[in-house]
């Protein structure tokens, strides 16, 4: 059995590599984008962007101005953005040198490079970072390539895959509200659905005159498209079920919450209830996806939850389910 | 340019992948061409030994007979060629994160490992005699840790060793008494650092019993020797290492309590990431197929150690633990520490569980208490011992000590309770400053010094890049030594190399690197004892 620390390690090794692919390809595409933005010294645009990502508070603080060059830099290196993609990389990779001994050794090297490909630029980012780019998200896909076609299916792999279903379906959800808050805006739907690497799947299905609303839907509900919300939590519950049988029914919480989120999906006329009240909607989905990491992390990841044994009257070896002395879910 | 293809994507006519050397050569014809004298061509043609004993050339310039092929195939290579499968490796092991952590530098942390590719060889009789020495000084040192925490402490009693002399050592813990660890086994894991004299006799240099470090390297060496020069494996049988994992593992079971019954959960015990060898210590969890933990994963109750596992807490049998004893248990040792596990010393006593090394293990490597492990040996097996010490004088001595002060700065000065190189002050090199700190150091604490006669090490040739050659430097040995329900050799060990010329420091924590070491199986082709 997995120990609880490397669990939460291999969880946020998932959602790090995610965070990190989607930040790069965000960026790769806006910055593209930028050549049709509105030549003026302030670009919306950006701050847009910055607002989807939920980093666009800690950039005023910092007294940036919103252009490509100050963007770019914020998300893909800034020390103070906690979410940058070189914080996320490094912290990736020390969660990865942390599981080393459960890992397949190419997942280490591979964590490893990507790392030193982002110290090569020495904390600045090149006028030219198309290549850079690229290169973090090949290298990205190579990690998820390892992962998927090297690693047994063992506890590891399905905290990581819980990890990156979870971010995955975050990131769609902030997207969605991206879309619905501003219709029409420079960056096109095309851009959008290309940075959830959907545009060829929503082209082929989507019917004409299809709007902000239509498109919404669709990266929430569309269940054969990886990275819609429904997609991400079919997968996390699939995983959540397995590690039920082998283990215990400790994660009994989190398969209630990913179910129900799961099945409204299924069932529910996504379209109508976001032109009703989108924010609604996408506050229960977000609402879901946290709830669903505190109730996996109260299981399986605090050591504080684990009950002091000198305290209470718990046999040892028999602790499976530890009693939770007032912890939310 | 893509890394991986300098190791991969070679389309040359070698057989040695990581070579480019557009047809270098080495072609069969070349191979079965007889150099007339090897030592006098290429990369080796102005190789000088200073003196003393050299691995691979004896007198002038004639080459050992089992480095014959290994000298031609270097002499054939040229120094950029040489410096580019040095530099290919090295980026093997940056890539693969194969480091050890250098404290005292404010560079920060990691640092790759230094890998010189031409390789120790030594013969299958000479390690068969090694085997043998080194067999019987661990079974001897085992016996004398069992005798003194939960024997009748014969040794001591008989006058064989001097009671405060024990008593006073830093490793020496009242808290293993009464702790008996299945088989007697008490150094399970033991490296023992050996060197070869100018009369070209291994002696014993220090014994490390409590968290000896450096095998992992062992193997690492070898995965990319393989890679850098298969073919020079085929022209020789170099017993294997890779089987390393599973002899440690079946070392650690056999020491597990009896209650822990077939299968024994294993776990090795880390500081964690920051640590100089976590690299060591993740490559072992993998080898063995064990968990890697840290102290926080573990709970003591009822005197029983437990996992924090997802599924709960689960029982474990065997702690490889790579701390000191003073950070292992805040209930009965340091109260700060919070690497350890409280009440581990409990559950040690109570017999539920095994810790490796055993605790107190450092009385025996205490280097005052080295001195007289050749007696030890006699006094336990009856036996003489097989292996020599290293000239050593005692500082409580007032003859020796008096003799010592008198000629210093031809003498090696050591910390009796230090390892990784660390304090040692080389008389012949040391300052006039760093004497009269040495010699002020001893005359306050007569315990905890000892003073050694300089050995002049062994030479082997090792790529110097600035003068462009192969030139001698000076090198080690530290083979390990393994015990469970017996005692087993591992076979070489890990050479580590001087890398500027004359210097004697070869501990990686200061700077030296490493070689791969062969030991060549017998003529029959096999390496059984």
């Amino acid at each position: 059995m997995i120990l609880a620390r490397h669990a939460e390690a291999t969880f946020w090794a998932g959602r790090l590599l995610e965070r990190a692919e989607h930040t790069t390809r965000m960026l790769d595409i806006a910055t593209r984008d930028s050549m049709h933005f509105p030549a003026s010294p302030v670009q919306p645009e950006w701050q847009r962007l910055l607002d989807v990502m939920g980093v666009g508070q800690t950039f005023d603080g910092l007294g940036l101005v919103p252009d490509g060059a100050s963007v770019a830099q914020f998300l893909m290196l800034d020390e103070a953005n906690e979410g940058s993609v070189g914080r996320s990389i490094s912290q990736l990779r020390e969660n990865i040198r942390t599981v080393r001994d459960r890992v397949p050794v190419e997942l280490w090297e591979e964590a490893n490079r990507l790392l030193m490909t982002l110290r090569e630029v020495e904390g600045k980012l090149p006028p030219e970072p198309f290549e850079l780019y690229s290169t973090i998200r090949r290298r990205c896909h190579a990690l998820s390539g390892i992962v998927s076609e090297a690693m047994p299916r063992d506890e590891a792999f399905t905290f990581l895959v819980l990890g990156r279903m979870i971010e995955r379906a975050i990131i769609c959800s902030r997207t969605i509200r991206f879309l619905v808050l501003h219709p029409g805006h420079t960056l096109d739907e095309g851009s959008i659905l290309r940075t959830v690497s959907s545009l060829q799947a929503y082209r082929r299905r989507a019917r004409q005159g299809g709007d902000a609303y239509t498109l919404g839907a669709f990266l929430l509900q569309a269940d054969d498209v990886p990275r819609t919300v429904l997609s991400c939590l079919r997968r996390a519950d699939g995983r959540i079920q397995r590690l039920i049988q082998t283990t215990s029914n400790g994660l009994a919480p989190a398969a209630m919450v990913s179910g129900r989120l799961r099945s409204h999906l299924e069932y529910s006329n996504a379209e109508q209830e976001l032109r009703n009240n989108a924010w609604a909607l996408l506050d229960r989905v977000e609402g879901e996806l946290v709830a669903l990491t505190a109730a996996i992390a109260d299981y399986a990841f605090d050591p504080a939850q684990i009950p002091d044994m000198h305290s209470q009257f718990v046999r040892p070896g028999q602790a499976t389910q530890p009693n939770r002395s007032g912890g939310g879910r | 340019m893509a890394p991986v293809s300098r190791l991969g994507g070679r389309k040359t006519p070698t057989t040695d992948s990581l070579s480019a050397a557009p047809a270098s050569a080495e072609g069969e014809g070349n191979r079965a061409r007889v150099l007339p004298s090897l030592a006098m061509v290429g990369l080796l043609d102005r190789y000088q030994p200073p003196g003393g004993w050299d691995e691979a050339f004896e007198g002038e310039g004639r080459i050992r007979h089992c480095y014959e092929q290994v000298a031609r195939r270097f002499a054939g290579l040229t120094v950029a060629e040489l410096d580019r499968l040095e530099g290919a490796v090295a980026d093997e092991f940056r890539r693969q994160g194969i480091t050890f952590t250098v404290y005292d530098d404010d560079e920060g942390t990691e640092r790759t490992w230094p890998m010189d590719l031409f390789p120790r060889i030594i013969e299958a009789d000479e390690w068969r005699e090694l085997e043998r020495g080194l067999a019987q000084r661990v079974i001897a040192l085992n016996r004398f840790l069992d005798d003194l925490y939960v024997g009748e402490r014969a040794a001591v009693e008989d006058g064989i060793i001097p009671k405060w002399l024990v008593t006073s050592s830093q490793g020496f813990e009242r808290q293993a008494f009464g702790i008996a660890v299945p088989s007697a086994a008490r150094c399970m894991i033991a490296g023992i650092d050996l060197v070869r004299g100018a009369d070209g006799r291994f002696a014993v240099l220090e014994d490390n019993l409590r968290n000896p470090s450096g095998i992992s390297y062992v193997l690492e060496n070898r995965a990319a020797m393989a890679k850098a020069f298969p073919a020079l494996f085929a022209d020789h049988t170099v017993q294997p290492v890779e089987q390393y994992g599973q002899l440690l593992r079946t070392t650690l079971e056999e020491v597990a309590p009896p209650s822990a019954g077939d299968h024994p959960n294993i776990v090795i015990l880390t500081p964690g990431i920051y640590n100089s060898a976590y690299f060591e210590h993740a490559f072992l969890a993998r080898a063995m197929g064990v968990e890697l933990v840290e102290g926080r994963d573990l709970v003591v109750d009822d005197q029983v150690v437990y996992a924090r596992t997802v599924g709960g807490l689960s029982p474990v049998d065997v702690i490889y633990r790579r701390i000191d004893d003073d950070f292992l248990d805040p209930v009965s040792f340091r109260p700060d520490s919070t690497l350890g596990i409280p009440g581990l010393l409990s559950a040690a006593r109570a017999g539920t569980v095994t810790v490796c090394n055993a605790i107190g293990n450092g009385v025996a490597d205490d280097k005052a208490v080295y001195p007289y492990v050749p007696d030890l040996i006699r006094y336990y097996l009856s036996e003489e011992p097989l292996l020599d010490n290293v000239t050593t004088y005692v500082m409580w001595d007032d003859d020796q000590r008096e003799a010592c002060l008198d000629r210093l700065d031809q003498l090696v000065i050591k910390p009796v309770a230090e390892s990784g190189g660390y304090g040692i002050v080389i008389g012949p090199h040391a300052t006039d400053a760093e004497l009269a700190a040495a010699r002020a150091n001893i005359e306050a604490d007569h315990r905890n010094w000892v003073v050694q006669e300089l050995v002049q090490l062994s030479t082997l040739p090792a790529l110097d890049r600035q003068g462009g050659v192969l030139g001698p430097r000076h090198l080690d040995l530290r083979p390990f030594v393994l015990t469970g329900d017996r005692t087993r050799v591992f076979p070489g060990g890990l050479t580590r190399v001087a890398m500027r010329a004359g210097s004697m420091i070869v501990n990686s924590s200061q700077g030296g690197g490493s070689k791969d070491t062969w030991v060549l199986a017998d003529s029959n082709g096999n390496g059984e004892r």
